[in-house]
């Protein structure tokens, strides 16, 4: 049943060595309230799932907070590279799986439907197959031919951030919401953070209400990234996380005052 | 890559019109669907439905397509790839991938001679990239996809078109496989059991150049040379991106920062307002 909640309320389930996803796509509606604030509770060794990842891995990453992440790719998209999610990968600390979009979403697909696994069209001949243990490339039992399945793995909590909740805590978002509707269908519980609470829109929801746990309202609550109908990527701020290297976490843990032009 | 601003603009000009006309040629063979996947890949999308693919359809994410994309750095709506559309499962670009009703254009960070690419890092060691990347991201299942790749290289260099890739992101693609290659060198195609062929040469550009610039075994016979962007082209590019956001990926450092800063500045006068609350 949705609740509106404060953060610090919708968060409190989340123990050390929890499994979170964290919606959105790139620089777009990362859930970077939510994030702050899970690391601001001083839980640790977090299993993080992000599908397209950038500035939400990169601040859990330098907040020392990430057990194991699996993505299936990160980076700053017009800022460049990831700095912190590159040291991770060459270093090997901490433990970071590779995945590709069709099998990480296969995962999330079997999980969602409390399946073993899910098969994918991830080409069986991929490097990620060979590297990531939640993949294996088996005989179809009816053609024979060679099939990728992604495994399925838990999630106790998915952070979302979308535009717009109802009061019943139907979701809205005109825009396409990547994975966010498959991260909670998987996940046990679903705290997401929205700009506003609004009266019905007549579209249908993106992601209906029976799917959320908690709603917590955060004007603002993507940023840097971008939120559909909300405000656009603060580039300048991811440049500028980019330009240090991912050395200053204070880049990403203040957004700008309330009010101020973005 | 380019030296300076002007030569920059130009290179992205180009290669923006080049990679719309392969989409023009892509829904005339049946495609149905561009697989959005970059900024510079959007901008050649909309130049595409200006230049004879009036019909081409856009997926800019997993679940919607004929969203309203529009090129814009700063517009809250642009990085979600613009509203509206239709909304289907979260599988719905795979499926069309699958299918075959897909171009998608990619930019590797290796692309061999066989057609298999690389964007998870180079140079493995323990299992671990020495220089990681951002990840293999869709490379595992469009490669080898029925669907048409296309590879956008903002520099041809042996660095990048190497003999053998790193480590395999994306499996060579299966013998017939349409793969287009382009580059500020030309436009390259993988022959069936061939390997990879010119079928244009950038005007300026010696044969030779080529084969310098590129790691793997490259046929030029036959090729002629890329042709210049129109004026009719130019105005598909001045309508659908007239802040250049298809230069950024060609400019580095300062150069971007400073063009990035300006798109938004240029920008801002005609961002929607937020909405009110309720």
């Amino acid at each position: 049943m949705t609740q509106a909640r404060t953060i610090e309320t919708a968060l409190g389930g989340i123990t050390t060595g929890s499994t979170v996803a964290i919606g959105g796509v790139g620089l777009t509606r990362k859930p970077m309230a939510l994030v702050r604030a899970l690391i601001e509770h001083g839980i640790t060794d977090l299993h993080i799932v992000s599908f397209l990842g950038s500035v939400d891995v990169e601040l859990l990453l330098a907040s020392g907070v990430v057990a194991e992440l699996h993505t299936a790719g990160t980076d700053l998209e017009s800022a460049g590279l990831a700095p912190q999610y590159r040291h991770a990968r060459q270093t090997g600390t901490p433990t970071v799986v590779e995945w590709s979009e069709g099998s990480l979403h296969a995962a999330l697909e079997a999980t969602a439907r409390a399946l073993p696994s899910m098969p994918c069209s991830t080409g069986p001949r991929s490097g990620v197959v060979a590297a990531n243990p939640n993949l294996v490339s088996a005989p179809d039992p009816f053609d024979g031919q060679d099939i990728v399945h992604a495994k399925a793995f838990p999630i106790d909590v998915a952070l979302l951030h979308l535009p717009a909740a109802d009061r019943e805590g139907n979701l809205f978002c005109q825009a396409d919401i990547g994975m966010d509707g498959l991260m909670a269908r998987a996940a046990d519980n679903v705290v997401v953070s929205v700009e506003e609470i609004t009266a019905r829109p007549v579209e249908p929801a993106a992601i209906s209400r029976l799917w959320v746990d908690s709603v917590v309202v955060e004007p603002g609550g993507a940023w840097p990234t971008g939120c559909p109908s909300a405000m656009g990527v603060d580039i300048a701020a991811v440049q500028s996380w980019a330009a240090a290297k991912g050395s200053e976490a204070s880049l990403l843990l203040t957004p700008p005052t309330a009010g101020a032009p973005r | 890559m380019s030296t300076t601003l002007d030569q920059a603009h130009a290179t992205a000009d180009l290669t923006t019109i080049v990679l719309a006309r392969e989409l023009v040629d892509a829904a005339q063979g049946g495609v149905r669907v561009l697989a959005v996947t970059s900024p510079l890949s959007l901008i050649a999308g909309l130049c595409a439905r200006r230049l004879g693919a009036a019909k081409l359809g856009m997926a800019t994410g997993f679940g919607t397509l004929d969203a309203r994309p529009v090129a814009s750095l700063g517009d809250p709506d642009a990085s979600a790839g613009g509203i509206g559309g239709s909304r289907g499962p979260a599988s719905d670009t795979f499926v069309a991938l699958a299918r075959g009703l897909v171009a998608v254009a990619v930019t590797p960070a290796q692309l061999d001679g066989t057609g298999a690419v690389n964007l998870s890092g180079i140079g493995h060691v323990d299992d671990r990239p020495a220089v990681a990347l951002p990840g293999s991201r869709g490379l595992a299942e469009n490669n080898d996809s029925p669907s048409r790749v296309l590879y956008v290289m903002t520099a041809h260099s042996p660095r990048a078109l190497v003999e053998h890739v790193d480590f395999v992101s994306g499996p060579a693609p299966e013998s017939g496989r349409y793969r287009r290659l382009i580059t500020p060198m030309g436009v390259f195609t993988l022959d069936a059991d061939a390997g990879w062929r010119a079928v244009t040469v950038t005007a300026g550009v010696e044969p030779s150049a080529v084969e310098q610039a590129t790691g793997f075994a490259v046929r030029l016979d036959g090729a002629g040379p890329t042709p210049a962007v129109t004026d009719h082209e130019r105005a598909a590019l001045d309508v659908s991106d007239p802040n250049r956001i298809r230069s950024l990926p060609f400019l580095v450092g300062e150069d971007a920062t400073a063009h990035a800063a300006g798109i938004v500045a240029a920008e801002a006068p005609t961002r929607p307002a937020t909405r009110n609350k309720e």
